[in-house]
């Protein structure tokens, strides 16, 4: 046999299983030498293999069952499944990674600058880390499912998605995923800084640094980020879970900002929340800008209670908007 | 350009839909892949559409096949079995009723 003509039919025949490739190899060859003239060039055999084309395709032709790794009959279920556990397992991914990094870098003498952009490595590799190891193993599941011959029951009318769940104004999935990743992180963040307690917002004044809070207020707030942390995961759950913009959702999202504004407004007054040398900071900063001489931390503190209570005014009004919305349009 | 394209698509589309016909009502007589591509002429199928083709034809239990090894070239012929036979009958009834449906919508349109 020729050569090029021994080298395709190996070629479409690799693809096939075992007990079909001798008799598909013979099929072809004899189908190949009908194909040729008597005493065949080369030119004629690389015309009768071009007409018979590229051996992928023709392999697949002789193969009768389509091959995939997910069937399409799973593959809708699959993706909404690695949807919502790939970002959950880089969350917790992130989450561990800051817990040992923090350990085994205690005692690394890094800048400031360096470790928050350490951290900042450390948690997107453990991120990436987490969603490949949460894809990896969902398509494992789903391959062997499969194979084993899992099939999903049959459709009936019943499975259509009720009415209610079409009205309302849609949350993108995509905004509640990157609010639940932004939220671990900036969770576990902000705890291991305040843990840590040169980690966390200095200002440098010449050559002297100055820590941001108190120690006593710092150790104080960490239960309040964890607790604040947990119930905005809760509520990014939640608008994962509907989808749309409904009244509970609403109600929900509202008590919740509603809190954070009050709890952080609480933390505000504080007596000791800030640093003595931060206080007495920003009082010779206030004394130097003779321009300005009301800056003192109090003003600051009020300054920030206002703005964060517009963003609380926005965030209910605009939910609220939206829940209205939805509830009037006719679904 | 795009018109030609899509024009060729269809009439992919409608072709593959009688290769089946046209190769179980070829094979009332044993033939090898060859000389069955030759014959088809008319209705363009292409070898590696056909040999796969036979091939399936074959394990769905509608063909025979032997090889001929008396020759040089050694060939695989293939014919229609009894079940083969019978199931190519009624799509041959198909066909016939569908053409007609066809024609009779399609002087239909033609005469508006």
């Amino acid at each position: 046999m020729n050569e090029m003509m021994e080298r395709y039919i190996y070629d479409v025949t690799r693809r096939l299983p075992e007990k079909e490739r001798g008799e598909v190899g013979r099929e072809l060859e004899a189908g190949i030498n009908d194909m040729l003239p008597d005493n065949p060039g080369e030119q004629d055999v690389i015309a009768a293999l071009t007409t018979l084309g590229e051996p992928r395709i023709l392999a697949e032709r002789y193969r009768q069952k389509a091959r995939y790794l997910i069937s399409p009959a799973m593959f809708d279920p699959y993706i909404s499944v690695l949807k919502v556990v790939a970002p959950v397992v880089a969350g917790v991914f992130i989450v561990l990674a800051l817990l040992t990094g923090e350990r085994t870098m205690g005692s690394v003498p890094y800048a400031h600058f360096q470790r928050v952009v350490q951290i900042f490595a450390q948690a997107t590799e453990a991120a990436l880390a987490g969603a490949m190891q949460a894809a990896f193993w969902v398509t494992l599941v789903f391959a062997i499912a499969g194979r084993r011959g899992y099939k999903a029951k049959p459709w009936t009318v019943a499975d259509l998605p009720r009415p209610r769940d079409q009205k309302g104004v849609k949350i993108p999935r995509s905004s509640t995923v990157t609010g639940l990743i932004l939220t671990v992180f900036f969770t576990g963040l902000i705890v291991i800084m305040l843990l840590r307690d040169e980690w966390f917002l200095v200002f440098a004044n010449n050559s002297e640094i100055i820590p941001l809070f108190s120690p006593a207020a710092r150790l104080r707030l960490i239960p309040f980020i964890i607790i604040q942390g947990s119930l905005s995961f809760a509520v990014s759950a939640l608008k994962l879970y509907w989808a749309r913009w409904n009244l509970p959702l609403c109600i929900v999202n509202a008590a919740y900002t509603a809190f954070w504004l009050g709890v952080t407004v609480h933390i505000l007054h504080w007596p000791d929340l800030f640093s003595a040398e931060m206080i007495a900071f920003t009082d010779t900063l206030a004394g130097r800008l003779n321009t300005v001489p009301h800056i003192t931390a109090e003003g600051i503190k009020t300054g920030f209670a206002v703005l964060l209570a517009a963003a609380a005014a926005i965030e209910i009004g605009t939910s609220a908007w939206k829940t209205w919305k939805g509830m009037r349009t006719p679904a | 350009m795009a018109e030609d394209e899509l024009l060729q698509g269809l009439i992919a589309d409608l072709r593959r839909g009688t290769l089946v016909l046209a190769v179980l009502s070829s094979l009332n007589r044993p033939k090898y892949g060859y000389s069955l591509l030759q014959e088809t002429r008319g209705i363009r199928i292409e070898a590696n559409t056909l040999y796969p083709l036979l091939r399936r034809l074959e394990s769905q239990g509608l063909l025979q096949s032997q090889w001929d090894t008396a020759e040089n070239r050694p060939r695989k012929y293939y014919a229609l079995n009894d079940r083969g036979r019978t199931l190519c009958a009624r799509l041959r009834e198909e066909w016939r009723s569908m053409v007609r449906e066809m024609e009779n919508m399609l002087e239909g349109e033609e005469g508006l």
